[in-house]
């Protein structure tokens, strides 16, 4: 699609001026008086068809062409940028990843509720600036994005995404500046903070929202709408066989569940309400193996872990080119291909420390949480659409240079004409 | 036809070639109505006609018929016969100087003035006594008596002096009772605040009458298009118009059915009326005004 951008729209103010001058001269030269001897014979010739001249406005081809000059010399200083029709386009919509997009979307201007999330709203508000854009042949690439990180990305609305809802979890806002561009929308609900230069932008907005504001195993901490208020929840519970807490890694649980507040459960009498669980591999009867940490290091029987498809990190490889993996860490879950009882040697407080740290990535944040000053946040939906990209092979023209040669020759025309 | 003099107001501006003008066009007009009398052989009747008064030397322009053939013979030196149309009459001219009779570029008044000028300059060269008669600047009637032809200037200068100021009807020009002692009068102006029977009453007891109507352009082409607001210089009452066609049709035909009127008023009476732009010569409307 073809555009006629300006570089420097604020020079347009300046039309101000030759409106003003043109509503001057129109009516300062309406109907002269003309001295004539036939006025009677005037009155009785518009007795017929009686017309006000006095009221008209009149345009003289003089006021005309000044006016035109004036007009061409703004839009020159405005500096206008034609831009030619591009091919398709690939529009990216970068969604906001914040978890504070899971919170209820603000009332409407008519006081509804309709049930929505700010990411629903600010969606709906992208698919609606997107639709007149769009031209046959372009695409949209939907993101979702942390900082400069895209978590995921699909041709596909998020809100059409299963997970959206759990990927709004604890992450920071993109780095926008990085997603200023022609062809791009952010989409967030903190749009009053935000001056794209060159990208769209649907902001939910936002209204206070009490809620919980701050979570540790077993407290919490609630923001009611005036004050932030306490609650005790119950303790998470961490599941892990009485046999293997005799072990470096059941003496290493022992004290971090002491110190975050969780408690320690047999796996056969929690069941599913174990928010981590401890696991070790069934062990092979003859092979050891051992791994290396941070100024530690931990040898034993070896088993073998299933393999695992879900997000996890690796807390000890085993020493040597096979570098399998001894204990390894996931969301709820550590599992360990090592005996229980295995040796520790070296530093026993660094094991602790990276055990402790395995643990929190295992277990924290227990729930999202929206910090308050999300949660205490107004502002009012804001929605400006997207532009089109250029074309790269087809340059931009100026037409500054045309605008200044036309109102030169206006200016022209203007001073050679008889008022 | 030498240039005229633009008056630069409403003011009238008698330039330096004006007076040959006057002068040439008053020869040929003497001329022609000598031939004229000559012809109906009213200067033989007794009792009436032209009167011979005495010779003069024979001027540039004159007709050669005017000739005394018998005392060129003698003095091998050209003179003609000075006659007089008649003992005794009296010419008055009434100029309008209201304030419509500024309109125009030239002015409406300088022709009528160019034009007084030229009758009193013709009632002169014809032995008659000249009146002229106009509002002042002071707002009253002014009366400019002249008997011979050589106090012409002084008609001129009293002319030169009259403005398109008076704010008063140019019908009480008419009433005056030194009209009345004319033989001819001859009323000058716009004539839009008259009627045909108001100067007609003057056409009384072998008393000739001439009209002269002075328009100017815009009064007698106006523009078709656009928006005026026409105003009345003496009233100062004002009316909007938007020019269209059929608006300047209409008025043109009411001002065509005006001069009508005036026309067949005079003709019926076998007096003249003429008509004249502002910016045509003197001597085209003073020809229209003699030819009664």
């Amino acid at each position: 699609m073809a555009a006629l951008l300006l570089d420097a729209p604020a020079w347009l103010a300046l039309l101000a001026l030759p409106l003003a001058l043109a509503c001057w001269t129109a009516r300062s030269a309406a109907a002269p008086d003309e001295p004539t001897g036939a006025l009677e014979l005037w009155r009785a010739a518009q007795l017929e068809a009686p017309s006000s001249a006095r009221g008209a406005w009149r345009w003289p081809p003089r006021t005309l062409c000044a006016l035109a000059a004036l007009v061409a010399a703004c839009l020159a200083l405005a500096q206008p940028v034609w831009r030619p029709r591009s091919g398709p386009v690939v529009w990216s919509v970068v969604v906001d990843a914040r978890a504070a997009l899971g919170l209820p979307a603000p009332t409407e201007s008519d006081g509804r509720a309709r049930g929505q999330t700010r990411a629903q709203r600010a969606l709906e508000l992208a698919a609606g600036a997107l639709e007149p854009v769009l031209a046959a042949g372009d695409r949209v690439e939907w993101r979702l994005v942390s900082g400069e990180h895209v978590l995921a990305a699909s041709s596909t609305p998020p809100s059409d995404w299963p997970t959206l809802d759990e990927q709004l979890c604890g992450h920071a806002a993109p780095t926008w500046e990085r997603f200023d561009t022609l062809g791009t929308l952010w989409v967030t609900d903190c749009g009053a903070a935000l001056a794209p230069r060159h990208a769209g932008l649907a902001s939910s907005g936002a209204a206070p929202t009490p809620g919980v504001v701050a979570r540790w195993p077993g407290r919490a901490l609630e923001w009611d709408g005036a004050a932030n208020v306490e609650l005790v929840e119950p303790a998470p519970l961490v599941a892990l066989a009485p046999e293997a807490r005799r072990g470096p890694l059941g003496r290493a649980l022992a004290a971090w569940c002491s110190a975050r507040g969780a408690t320690l459960c047999d796996p056969a009498s929690c069941g599913d309400a174990a928010a981590l669980r401890i696991e070790f591999a069934a062990l092979d009867a003859v092979e050891r193996s051992a791994g290396e940490g941070a100024g530690w290091r931990l040898a034993g029987r070896c088993g073998v872990l299933a393999p695992n498809a879900r997000p996890h990190s690796v807390l000890l490889a085993e020493d040597g080119p096979r570098a399998r993996p001894l204990l390894r860490v996931e969301r709820g879950r550590v599992e360990s291909a090592l005996e229980p009882d295995a040796e520790l040697s070296g530093d026993g407080a660094a094991f602790a420390v990276s055990c402790a740290e395995a643990f929190d990535r295992a277990l924290l944040p227990i729930a999202p949480v929206v910090a308050l000053e999300e949660r205490q946040r107004s502002e009012a939906p804001r929605l400006s659409a997207p532009r089109r990209p250029a074309d790269p092979n087809a340059p931009p023209r100026q037409l500054a240079g045309w605008c200044a040669a036309a109102a030169a020759l206006f200016a022209v025309c203007a001073a050679a004409l008889r008022r | 036809m030498s240039a005229r003099v633009e008056p630069t107001s409403a003011d009238v501006v008698l330039g330096p070639e004006y007076a040959e003008r006057v002068r040439r066009f008053a020869a040929a007009f003497a001329a022609q109505r000598a031939r004229a009398a000559s012809a109906s052989g009213a200067a033989r009747r007794a009792g009436g006609g032209d009167e011979l008064v005495g010779h003069r030397p024979l001027r540039a322009g004159e007709d050669a018929r005017d000739l005394d053939v018998e005392l060129y013979a003698r003095l091998e030196r050209p003179f003609v016969r000075e006659r007089r149309a008649e003992a005794g009459e009296r010419w008055a001219i009434v100029l309008d100087t209201s304030r419509s009779m500024g309109v125009g570029a030239p002015s409406k008044l300088q022709l009528a003035a160019e034009a007084a000028g030229a009758l009193a300059a013709c009632g002169l060269r014809s032995g008659a006594r000249v009146e002229l008669c106009a509002f002042g600047r002071a707002g009253g009637v002014e009366f400019e008596l002249c008997a011979r032809a050589l106090e012409w200037p002084r008609c001129a200068r009293w002319l030169q002096s009259r403005s398109a100021s008076a704010v008063g009807s140019s019908g009480a020009l008419f009433t005056q009772p030194r009209l009345l002692a004319a033989r001819r009068v001859f009323v000058l102006g716009d004539l839009f605040d008259l009627e045909p029977a108001q100067l007609l009453t003057l056409a009384r007891r072998g008393r000739a009458v001439g009209a002269l109507a002075v328009l100017a352009a815009n009064e007698l082409a106006p523009p078709r298009s656009g928006a005026v607001v026409w105003l009345d210089p003496e009233t100062q009452a004002r009316a909007p118009v938007a020019l269209s066609p059929e608006v300047v049709e209409r008025y043109r035909a009411a001002l065509q059915a005006r001069l009508d009127a005036w026309a067949g008023a005079f003709a019926r009476r076998g007096q003249a009326f003429a008509v004249a732009a502002s910016s045509s010569p003197f001597e085209d409307a003073v020809r229209g005004v003699l030819s009664a």
